[in-house]
């Protein structure tokens, strides 16, 4: 673990991703994540768990610098990492055993030793290499910038191609459609890059939705063909033992330990929206925006509005879910296209796609004054998606774990 | 243990009326109309517009469904949920 200053770490975080633009040997898809509002998180393939280097944010204005190397070919990296910054971080041995680079004391940065891990042999030969796919998973339109970071929501079989599910309005666009059937698809989103020729291709567009002011939709979905299916883990929790985003963040956010590995089932019949089908009216979610998180059933909206840039957006069908508090919210931005869920009988059902909020004053019908306020999730619910797929002439299936 | 209320807490209000209600709801400019569970049973929220009063809409409602109790909501903001810049 390093400590440094600002500066420093900023100096430090540049050379890190100018190195990985580089595309170092033996990378296939690294990819890099921003984190914290200073930090650098940098992934090769998941699976193969080649390399991690993470910087980022401590109390106050000092920073750790940590980086883990789990194969070989990433020592590379960390000679030229220590290259990079100067060599101010020194590789002493890069051979088999837990390496340590050494550090050194340069001005006002106070360096520690840093440790390089080998991963478990046991984890290591996995699915050829290629990156997981799974709910919750942060992807965005790689061939048209601008549309945002959505959620994968679960995987279906459409017209026999393997899909992964998402919602249009992050996908096409909305109105003035921007994206276009055919475009990449990538995991995670450049938003969620630092550059966007590290983002990992998983897919192209092959059916969205469409999304017009004024005009009532019951459905916002889009899904992506995806390129290997060996990529995708299937409509489960995503398992702790992936060294990825989501989990770090579905174990930070509190998901009970239980869940894990638990697979989702296709939604049931229109009943599931009758409160008493579901256990005490809970909700839960898995989100690129907020990993996962707990609410209540509302109730379902017969007509909903959303407003993007002062422009509505009606729909019909909308379920609401209001979080566990005010300060616990069901969905945050980039939670769009997250998985909603519930429990039955120890079992999990899908419910449908997080596409929006809305925070909302009651008002009190006596007085006419405002009372409490409140925010609600907008979730589409699956069954209104496949609906609308099998009216447009595709058939569609919850894909099979 | 899962609360079985599926026999008395159906969404009761017909497909029929659902029309009339959204019918009425674009006539006023109203956002939306939510059906839920409330207290005595099922009931209608209606999610108002900017500049609507709320009593006068809510009268509106209630002389065309007297039999449907109605509570009133205003929405202070409401958006889709891409994430533009890492949140950080």
């Amino acid at each position: 673990m390093i400590e440094l200053e600002l500066k420093a770490a900023k100096g430090i975080r540049n050379d890190v991703i100018s190195l990985l633009r580089q595309k170092p040997a033996g990378f296939t898809s690294a990819t890099a994540f921003q984190s914290g509002r200073l930090g650098a998180l940098l992934e090769s393939n998941a699976l193969s768990n080649s390399v991690s280097v993470g910087l980022s944010a401590t109390k106050g204005e000092m920073f750790c610098i940590e980086l883990r190397v789990y194969q070989k070919p990433a020592l590379e990296l960390a000679k030229n990492l220590a290259k990079a910054i100067d060599s101010q971080i020194e590789v002493n041995e890069v051979d088999d055993s837990p390496v340590v680079i050494r550090r050194a004391q340069r001005g006002k940065m106070f360096l520690t030793d840093l440790k390089l891990n080998r991963f478990p042999e046991e984890l290591r030969p996995l699915r050829k290499h290629k990156r997981p796919l799974f709910i919750g998973q942060g992807i965005g339109n790689l061939t048209t910038g601008g549309l945002g970071a959505v959620s994968v929501g679960g995987f279906v079989t459409l017209d026999n191609k393997l899909g992964a599910l998402s919602v249009s309005h992050g996908l096409i666009g909305l109105g003035k459609k921007t994206g276009k059937i055919g475009n990449k698809v990538a995991q995670p989103h450049p938003q969620d890059t630092s550059f966007s020729e590290l983002g990992h291709v998983f897919g192209e567009l092959l059916f969205a939705s469409s999304l017009q002011p004024e005009q009532d939709a019951h459905c916002d979905a889009a899904i992506v063909e995806v390129e290997n299916p060996e990529q995708v883990l299937g409509n489960v929790i995503p398992s702790r033992k992936f060294d990825d985003h989501v989990a770090n963040c579905l174990s930070k956010t509190g998901m009970p330990d239980g869940y894990f590995d638990m697979p989702i089932s296709d939604s049931e019949d229109e009943d599931f929206l009758s409160r008493g089908n579901v256990e005490a009216g809970r909700v839960f979610k898995i989100g690129a925006g907020s990993g996962w998180s707990a609410g209540e059933f509302v109730g379902q909206g017969l007509l909903t509005t959303l407003y993007d840039q002062g422009v509505p957006y009606r729909f019909t069908g909308l379920v609401e879910v209001r979080g566990e508090s005010e300060e616990k919210m069901f969905s945050c931005a980039g939670d769009s296209g997250a998985l909603a869920f519930y429990q039955r009988e120890k079992q999990l059902f899908a419910l449908g796609l997080v596409i929006g909020q809305q925070s909302i004053l009651t008002i009190n019908r006596k007085t006419g004054k405002d009372g409490a306020s409140a925010i609600y999730s907008l979730v589409c619910p699956l069954n209104s998606i496949k609906e609308h797929l099998a009216a447009n002439g595709h058939i569609s299936n919850w894909h099979d774990n | 243990m899962a609360r079985n209320l599926k026999a008395d807490s159906r969404v009761l209000i017909s497909k029929r009326k659902q029309s009339a209600l959204i019918k009425l709801a674009r006539q006023l400019g109203i956002d939306g109309i939510t059906s839920r569970q409330g207290v005595g049973g099922e009931e209608v929220v209606i999610s108002l517009s900017d500049g609507l009063d709320a009593q006068q809409v809510a009268q509106s409602f209630e002389q065309k469904f007297p039999d449907i109790v109605f509570a009133i909501r205003r929405i202070e903001k409401s958006s889709f949920q891409t994430r533009s810049a890492y949140n950080s």
